[in-house]
């Protein structure tokens, strides 16, 4: 089944400059998705108009088979959340338990449930003993835990994280991305598309789509991008270290075709001695 | 002269229900000339403290000594707040946020003409910190707000660098950038201190600590946890911070841990691996 499927988008802020040209991908249902590329490849972009933010004329998105209209868009964006980079501009309500609630206000659901569904939230994001601080007692990344919980408390297929754990510190960031996991594990059939620059996630994700100037270069496995080495030249990327290592070691001359860990990689360098 | 704190401490809304301890009592030295990171958990003190260091919060109690500035709980005591200031400054985080003016280079010169400077002195000083921060002639008399992310953040810099501070101060300065982008400031600030800028960042990227860094503070919980070199921190017990050890470093140990006669206190990057290992061949 698919989760998401885009044709031939085009989109610019000004009328001119297109930001996206004529993207299209398909996304399964319950893939993790990392897309990757430079500031102003457009991924952020692609990321608003999935969730219906943006207008756009050209191309079409499909979500959960639904065309994204007029007609589907509240349909659409109650079955994807996002969670933006800057926790300070995502933060609604007046205390920790009203920002999560505000997000399932629109949903009938009975006040009884909805404070356990709160409280069930916080607890996941370890937030559980803020409840009722308001977001100014709170550092950044508690503020980013909040926001996490209001995008997973509504039960979404699609998750959009856009940059999200790069301000959290490593503890907040592993608990997040672990939190992350967990809620798939629970959900098999939510499909993350995640935004990043961190490439050690990118490297651990199903699936690598990767961006440049408004259209998708390539997508992939993460271990077959960063075997290639054009491409890594060519558009500047960052490596994870384990493939960086690899290859200074092969222009030591050490044999390392089928050394693929740090572990295997230190062994060789250890029992050559 | 070094940066000294003596039994630093701040609490928030003293006196309060909601009274809030954000540092303990610390104590350490930050050297002169050199560029020192500050790492900890989120909540651990970290913006607390660089906010002491410029006099933009007064301590609950202890001092800051920093050249002929003392700063104290009683901030009226210190006459030359403003010259402070200028000698120490503070880049805040996601500082392109804070611009504003209608040009890139009225934004840069704002603060000289707090401090006084006439217009034309003001840009034509602001001319030379843009080009410091490589932000090309044509972009002068555009808005800032038609830059990309890195670039305003380079207007952002070249904003503080434009009153010439002896001790430059920056809080995540690579967050959200790309890659590409955080190389570029990464670059600026090892040039600001091969001109001698003692440079104090606060980060959690731990690749900053390793490769970029010369001295390491650590807070945790508003305690001081550790003060030394990257190397020190990384081969020592870091369990209990909110530290990720950089693979290379935790690669080299590994191998030192088997014989391998690496020396882990001189690799500050893969390069300087592979040169140790070619040594030993």
């Amino acid at each position: 089944m698919k989760s998401v499927e885009i044709k031939d988008l085009t989109y610019s802020y000004n009328g001119v400059d297109p930001i996206l040209k004529g993207v299209s991908l398909s996304l399964d249902k319950g893939e993790y998705v990392s897309i990757v590329g430079h500031n102003g490849s457009g991924k952020s972009t692609l990321a608003k108009l999935i969730l219906g933010l943006l207008p756009f004329s050209k191309g079409t998105i499909i979500v959960n088979d639904l065309e994204l209209n007029k007609k589907n868009l509240q349909t659409i964006r109650n079955k994807v959340a996002i969670v933006f980079q800057n926790p300070d501009n995502q933060f609604i309500g007046a205390t920790v338990e009203d920002d999560i609630a505000f997000s399932l206000e629109n949903m009938n659901m009975p006040r009884e449930e909805m404070i356990s569904k709160v409280k069930e939230y916080a607890s996941k994001v370890g937030m559980l003993d803020y409840l009722t601080k308001e977001p100014s007692y709170l550092s950044g990344g508690q503020k980013q835990r909040v926001a996490i919980a209001t995008a997973l408390v509504r039960n979404p297929d699609i998750l959009i994280l856009d940059e999200s754990t790069s301000m959290l510190d490593p503890n907040g960031k592993s608990e997040i991305l672990s939190l992350v996991r967990r809620m798939k594990i629970e959900n098999p059939n939510l499909t993350i598309i995640s935004i990043t620059h961190d490439i050690e996630e990118a490297y651990n994700s199903d699936k690598i789509i990767l961006m440049h100037k408004g259209e998708i270069v390539l997508t992939c496995k993460p271990i077959e991008l960063f075997k290639n080495r054009e491409l890594i030249n060519k558009y500047n990327l960052k490596v994870p270290f384990v493939v960086e290592l690899k290859k200074k070691l092969q222009e030591l001359g050490y044999n390392v075709t089928d050394k693929n860990t740090l572990e295997e990689l230190g062994e060789m360098i250890w029992q050559s001695k | 002269m070094a940066i000294k704190i003596n039994h630093l401490s701040y609490v928030y809304l003293q006196k309060t229900p909601n009274e809030v301890q954000a540092l303990h009592d610390i104590s350490f030295e930050i050297p002169e000339g050199k560029i020192t990171s500050i790492v900890g958990h989120t909540g651990s003190g970290k913006s607390t403290l660089i906010q002491t260091l410029n006099g933009l919060i007064a301590p609950t109690s202890g001092s800051i000594e920093i050249s002929d500035f003392i700063v104290t709980s009683n901030l009226k005591k210190l006459k030359k707040i403003k010259e402070l200031r200028k000698h120490v400054s503070i880049v805040f985080q996601f500082p392109e946020y804070q611009l504003f003016e209608e040009t890139v280079e009225k934004d840069v010169a704002f603060g000289l003409r707090n401090y006084g400077y006439k217009d034309e002195d003001a840009i034509k000083k602001a001319h030379e910190a843009l080009s410091k921060v490589g932000i090309d002639k044509s972009f002068y008399k555009r808005s800032p707000f038609e830059l990309s992310g890195g670039e305003k953040r380079r207007v952002a810099i070249a904003g503080i660098i434009v009153l010439e501070p002896d001790v430059l101060i920056l809080d995540e300065p690579t967050a959200g950038l790309d890659p590409q982008g955080s190389e570029v400031i990464l670059n600026l600030i090892k040039e600001f201190n091969k001109q001698g800028k003692t440079i104090i960042i606060v980060t959690h990227d731990m690749n900053i600590v390793l490769n970029r860094s010369d001295h390491v503070v650590v807070l945790n919980e508003g305690k001081l946890a550790f003060s030394g070199t990257p190397s020190d921190l990384f081969a020592g017990d870091v369990s209990s911070y909110s530290i990720d050890i950089p693979a290379l470093f935790s690669f080299a140990l590994l191998l030192k841990e088997h014989g391998v006669g690496v020396d882990i206190s001189k690799i500050k990057n893969v390069d300087d691996l592979a040169a140790q290992l070619k040594g030993l061949k």
